[in-house]
């Protein structure tokens, strides 16, 4: 089937040619199971952390989207304690023209540009709207703590 | 069998029987002595009345008189006596009329039971006669004897006391009252009954038939009413037997006669049979000889075997060894072998076959026949000329048993048979008996040709159904005449030389006609002109074919067709074949009929030297207008061609033997009494149809070996794949919804148990379940059952509807300049892109109308229906823009062209031509004309091709699956020749758009096209050319007589219910002349109706047949089939 065999050169292709401060490793005995992590982008509270993320891939793939969760704990309005991510493409605006590689992109941006406004833990984005830098700085601490 | 039936019910209600009996006694008049006067009885009620008394006269007595019980004399009327129901009542004393008796045999009956009581009343040694009531006549018609009435009148009065009541007028009371068969004394005393299991066969036999006289060997001295008595009967055949029953009487009008109705005549034929058989089992009597079966085979292989002297045969037949066994056959022991040596006969047959001579054609025949068909030219020329061949004649007829009548011990004076033993033949198949010898006579000098007769039709009664593939078509049939015709001429046309005879105006105009050459003696004598009947459509094919196979101007060939055929005068000498349809015929047969029209129509008036009908089975149902005119024609030899002798019924047959005259089956009430054991799966009676068949049936099958265990015919081997296909979930939601409520009516019909009464619209039920696996479309306008309950269900025409949705939403093609003229630059290149949802080439590529990006059609189709099913609008999965509709968008057609002296393996199969004019077909390439060629320039590859079209044409799974096999052979072969069939024309539509779209050439055939288009669209198939051709084919026209040898690949898009027909089909391609290998593709979809078809094939039943049949069996063998149909279990 062409849709199983896309995954099989997603793989390759995130093997053969990495994203930048993302790494996503299959798991030997599920190839629909990932292992990623992303580096927390410059400039932003996340700054110098390591997120370990699984990522799985449905049986609809690439017409459903990836599962995606935060191993990590991280301090995000986005991301809830459970690392549940609160992003649209994950959601309705997947499309099949995405990959792996491209969600992972949008999750690291997701990181640098946090979205209060849809938020998915409600005290997190709460924090964020009211003290912004003082919600940055238990981010901080947090990436410090857990993603270090 | 009946003759059991009716002696248990007698038995069973033997005390109505007496009720019905004494009834009448006692209505006698008490004194009433006339003799031979016609008398009427009344019946009264007068129970003191005493037994009635047989008369003893020696002289016939008429007995005529209507019975009072008006329901007997119509229900059983017997028409072979003599027409007034003369009966002769005449005991033991020879007669004085001019009938003769023949001594049979004796028999003893140990338990007739007296009726009449008192010492001595039955004197052991006291001669007796047997009586009995004639048919239709109420009992009591005899006259009673004055002084001996009071005999045992007080016990009987008793008896009568007890239950006599007004005796019942039912068809049953009538029935048993007809056996009744009494036994009385020399001087007329009835003294009692034959027991009812004797009664029957005697009462029969009594009619007309045979005499019987008795002694009583054994009596109690003080017999009581009751009492058994032990008689001696002697056995006389009346010489009337030995004459012909009149078993062509209603032959004339049988059209008033149903199909599968049995007839009164053949009705007591078969009484008399088995009455005459039953009679011989009692007197011991024993076939001498009984003829082979292998008889029958001897016109083909004659000329091998050594002649067999049968003087009318005193002993058992010499011959091969294989008869030897048959020759002792006792009349008990004969079914079991019969039964046995079925498989036998007919392999004995074919071994035959194998060795059969083999015979070179005229010279003036110019093609090289195979060994079989030069064995089939031996067996036709011996067929024809048969009849002339001694031995035969001399050879008993295949179904006759010869019998010596026995000496009679005792010289009563019966009748003195010369003291040589006297023999007498008796046929145990249809009752006759004969004292001349039966010869073995065909009168049909002919026979059947049966390239690959599909044995499933005739094995469909036997339930024994064997793999229908075994069949085949095209052997060569039309060769073989050809053969024939050039090898065999008229005598007449001997003298006349064929050197002499010039080439004619095709159509023979009537002014021309009566040219001096046409004189009434050429017009009533034998002609030299082999006539041909053959479908419109096989017309020109057996022109050409008689054409190509002789050399020139030793053949003329007149066709004589369309409705300015003109009028015909056959100058005899100067048409060797005369070639017309079945139309012509029946129209000419008509007018000729026509009562004040003094038309002869000269195809009635010519004695033809031969007719040859192909596809034979045309002419199948007897009543129909095609097969009187076929019988109507004048012809010393007849021949039938056929690849399905038995179409569906045995009847099918009948007709053929008819037209052949193949006595005496050509006849319909006759070859009825075969026929109805056949279908009760008697098997004596498929051997006398497979004996009928060898003897005058010519079987070739692609399997058959030769005698080297060759095959007769090789041929290419055939690949038959299975490819099970899925639907998409939107087709099987709609299968699903045309399914169930397809089923809730089926289980709704058969839980009332009315299935019976609806199966045309259970029909129309599983039509339509099978023209939504093809294509929903197929489905859409037929959405007119009415289903109640629909709640919460998915309208299916919505569905459809979406499914379809063509609407035409004008595209607003803003397309984005840059993006889009690269992307199109792209696609231009020959190189393929990736598609970004599958990572594959695109296959096919698509363009989004809007925003110009583009992946592989399916992706984007799955997506648009993700899309849907979430509830969003449908967008392009690059850009999101949308909203997006299936139908928008552009398919990107490549095809590949070939490029000067570029490599050349897979070449385009046609120079573009390009419509930009409709909504299919956008033209984008003029926009990016430039190549955007890479690096290596140096290579040329060649240039690509490229269409742009709407995708608003909705495939289906099945289609998908062909287009993309016919897109892969293409890649393979650029000239592929294949050959696509589906039943339903609405489909055939279909694939030619999708062939359209694909940019294959086609040619298609359908009942609908006149004889000119479908030649043309055959012509147009054959012709060689470098671009490839499909040619869709609709099943039912497709079956007969096409060649498409030129085709190697077979697509059946569905299945048909018997797979015969399908093998039929396939047989088009796969026949004589093919040299590739043949492959044939079957598309299944999973999960649907198709699979339940193919376990009704399985089943080897013919679901048609059993349907559309009328016998109760095969009723519930259809609602079987059909609660597979519709059964829960899913099967894959």
């Amino acid at each position: 089937m062409a849709l199983s065999k896309r995954i099989i050169k997603e793989t390759e292709r995130l093997i053969a040619d990495p994203v930048p401060g993302i790494q996503a490793v299959p798991h030997e005995d599920n190839l629909r199971y990932f292992d990623v992590k992303i580096d927390g982008p410059a400039g932003c509270p996340f700054e110098g952390g390591k997120f370990s993320l699984e990522l799985f891939l449905p049986d609809e793939y690439p017409m459903s989207p990836p599962k995606v969760r935060f191993l990590t704990k991280i301090y995000h309005p986005n991301i809830d304690k459970l690392g549940r991510i609160c992003l649209d493409i994950l959601k309705d605006k997947w499309s099949p023209a995405l990959q792996i590689r491209t969600v992972l992109l949008s999750i690291q941006a997701l990181l640098s540009a946090p979205n209060p406004d849809d938020p998915l833990a409600t005290d997190v984005a709460k924090h964020y709207k009211e003290d912004e830098r003082d919600a940055q700085r238990v981010s901080k601490e947090w990436t410090e703590k857990y993603a270090k | 069998m009946d003759f059991l039936d009716d002696t248990t019910r007698v038995d069973e209600d033997l005390e109505e029987s007496y009720n019905d009996l004494e009834n009448g006694f006692f209505a006698a008049p008490p004194a009433h002595s006339t003799p031979a006067s016609e008398t009427l009885f009344l019946p009264e009620e007068s129970d003191d009345e005493p037994l009635e008394i047989e008369k003893p006269q020696p002289n016939p007595i008429k007995r005529s008189s209507p019975s009072p019980e008006a329901a007997r004399p119509t229900k059983r009327r017997r028409t072979d006596g003599t027409s007034p129901k003369a009966v002769k009542l005449s005991d033991g004393e020879p007669s004085n009329n001019s009938q003769d008796y023949f001594y049979i045999g004796d028999f003893l009956i140990d338990d007739a039971y007296s009726l009449v009581s008192g010492t001595n009343a039955i004197r052991v040694g006291e001669q007796v006669s047997l009586t009995r009531n004639i048919q239709g006549v109420d009992p009591m018609r005899v006259k009673s004897v004055p002084g001996k009435e009071s005999k045992g009148g007080g016990k009987q009065t008793t008896l009568t006391g007890f239950i006599s009541q007004p005796a019942k007028p039912s068809a049953k009371a009538s029935a048993k009252v007809d056996h009744i068969v009494r036994f009385t004394s020399l001087n007329g005393s009835h003294l009692g009954r034959l027991p009812v299991s004797m009664a029957e066969p005697v009462s029969v036999l009594m009619d007309g038939l045979a005499r019987f006289s008795g002694t009583i060997v054994e009596a109690p001295q003080r017999v009581r009413t009751g009492d058994s008595i032990l008689l001696s009967i002697k056995a006389y055949l009346s010489s009337a037997a030995f004459a012909k029953p009149d078993i062509t009487v209603v032959d004339d009008h049988n059209q008033i006669f149903n199909e599968g109705s049995e007839t009164a005549t053949e009705k007591n034929l078969r009484e008399r049979r088995s009455s005459i058989l039953r009679l011989f089992e009692l007197v011991g009597l024993k076939a001498r000889v009984e003829a082979s079966k292998l008889e029958v085979d001897q016109p083909k292989d004659k000329k091998d075997q050594p002649p067999k002297s049968k003087k009318p045969p005193k002993k058992e037949i010499i011959g091969e060894g294989e008869d030897a066994e048959e020759v002792e056959v006792e009349d008990d022991d004969e079914e079991v072998l019969q039964d046995a040596d079925l498989e036998m006969i007919y392999k004995k047959a074919q071994k035959h076959d194998k060795d059969m001579r083999e015979m070179e054609p005229a010279e003036s025949f110019v093609l090289t026949l195979r060994p079989y068909q030069k064995q089939a030219l031996n067996w036709m020329k011996s067929m024809e000329e048969g009849i002339e061949d001694s031995r035969r004649a001399m050879s008993m007829h295949p179904l006759w048993q010869e019998f010596a009548f026995p000496f009679e011990p005792s010289e009563s004076g019966v009748i003195d048979l010369c003291a040589d033993e006297r023999l007498f033949y008796f046929n145990p198949y249809s009752g006759e008996l004969s004292l001349e010898f039966p010869r073995s006579k065909t009168q049909a000098r002919g026979g059947i040709l049966a390239d690959g007769w599909y044995l499933i039709s005739l094995r469909i009664f036997t339930t024994d159904l064997l793999a229908a593939n075994q069949g085949s078509v095209g052997l060569g049939k039309t060769i073989q005449i050809a053969s024939l015709i050039h090898s065999v001429k008229n005598d007449v046309e001997s003298r006349a030389t064929s050197v002499e005879v010039k080439p004619r105006m095709r159509q023979l105009a009537i002014d021309r006609a009566f040219k001096a050459t046409t004189t009434s003696r050429s017009r009533s004598t034998t002609c030299r002109t082999t006539l041909v009947i053959a479908p419109t459509s096989l017309l020109s094919q057996w022109e050409s074919e008689l054409q190509r196979s002789s050399k020139q101007g030793t053949l003329n060939v007149t066709v004589w067709h369309g409705a300015n055929r003109g009028g015909l005068e056959v100058d005899t000498d100067a048409i060797d074949v005369l070639i017309t349809s079945y139309g012509v015929l029946v129209s000419e047969h008509a007018r000729h009929g026509r009562i004040n029209s003094t038309y002869r129509s000269p195809l009635f008036t010519t004695s033809w030297f031969r007719v040859v009908i192909d596809e034979a089975h045309y002419t199948k149902s007897r009543i129909s207008k095609t097969a009187k005119a076929v019988y109507a024609l004048k012809a010393s030899r007849r021949w039938a061609l056929t690849g399905t002798p038995i179409v569906n019924r045995l009847e099918d047959l009948q007709s053929l033997l008819h037209f052949l005259d193949y006595k005496p089956w050509s006849g319909y009430p006759f070859f009825r009494s075969t026929a109805l054991p056949f279908l009760a799966r008697d098997p004596k009676a498929i051997e006398i149809v497979q004996v009928i068949l060898e003897s005058i049936l010519l079987r070739r099958e692609k399997s058959m070996k030769d005698k080297d265990g060759n095959p007769i015919v090789t041929l290419p081997p055939k690949t038959v794949t299975v490819e099970n296909l899925e639907f998409s979930p939107l087709e099987r939601q709609i299968y699903d919804q045309i399914y169930h409520n397809a089923k809730s009516t089926f289980k709704t019909m058969d839980a009332r148990g009315t299935v019976g009464k609806n199966w045309s619209s259970i029909f129309a039920l599983l039509m339509r379940l099978r023209r939504a696996v093809l294509h929903p479309s197929l489905v859409v306008s037929k959405n007119d059952e009415g289903n109640a309950d629909r709640s919460g269900e998915v309208d299916v025409d919505d569905l459809i509807s979406r499914y379809m949705s063509g609407g035409n939403n004008e595209a607003s093609n803003e397309a984005g300049p840059t993006f889009a003229q690269l992307n199109i630059a792209a696609l231009q290149e020959n190189n393929e892109q990736e598609c970004p949802i599958c990572l594959e080439p695109m296959d096919p590529p698509v363009l989004a109308p809007k925003c110009m990006h583009s992946t592989c059609k399916d992706c984007m189709v799955d997506h648009l229906h993700q899309c849907i099913e979430k509830g969003e609008d449908g967008n392009c999965p690059i850009c999101r823009t949308g909203p997006l509709l299936e139908h928008e968008l552009i398919e990107v057609l490549k095809t590949r062209r070939r490029t000067r002296g570029s490599v050349v393996s897979d070449s385009s199969p046609e120079p573009e031509e390009r419509k930009p004019t409709s909504n299919e077909v956008i033209d984008v390439d003029a926009s990016t004309d430039e190549e955007p060629m890479e690096i290596d320039d140096a290579i040329r590859e060649p240039s690509v091709e490229v269409t742009y079209r709407r995708n608003n044409f909705q495939s289906s799974t099945k289609l998908d699956a062909l287009m993309r096999d016919l897109r892969r052979l293409r890649n393979e072969d650029p000239n592929i020749r294949a050959v696509v069939f589906s039943q339903f024309t609405g489909f055939l539509d279909l694939i030619e758009v999708a062939l359209d779209r694909d940019k294959f050439p086609w040619v298609r055939l359908d009942g609908s096209m006149s004889q000119k288009q479908r030649t043309k669209a055959l012509k147009l198939f054959s012709t060689k050319s470098d671009k490839p051709r499909i040619f869709i084919i609709s099943l039912r026209a497709g079956g007969v007589g096409l060649n498409l040898t030129s085709a190697n690949h077979v697509f059946m898009m569905d299945c048909w219910w018997n797979a015969a027909t399908e093998q039929q089909a396939i047989d088009r391609i796969h026949r004589l002349g093919q040299e590739r290998d043949v492959f044939v593709k079957h598309f299944i979809v999973a999960r649907t109706v198709e699979r339940r078809v193919l376990a009704i094939q399985a089943r080897k039943t013919a679901m048609v047949s059993s349907a559309l049949g009328k016998s109760d069996a095969s009723t519930s063998e259809g609602i079987k089939n059909l609660r597979i149909m519709f059964g829960d279990d899913e099967d894959d």
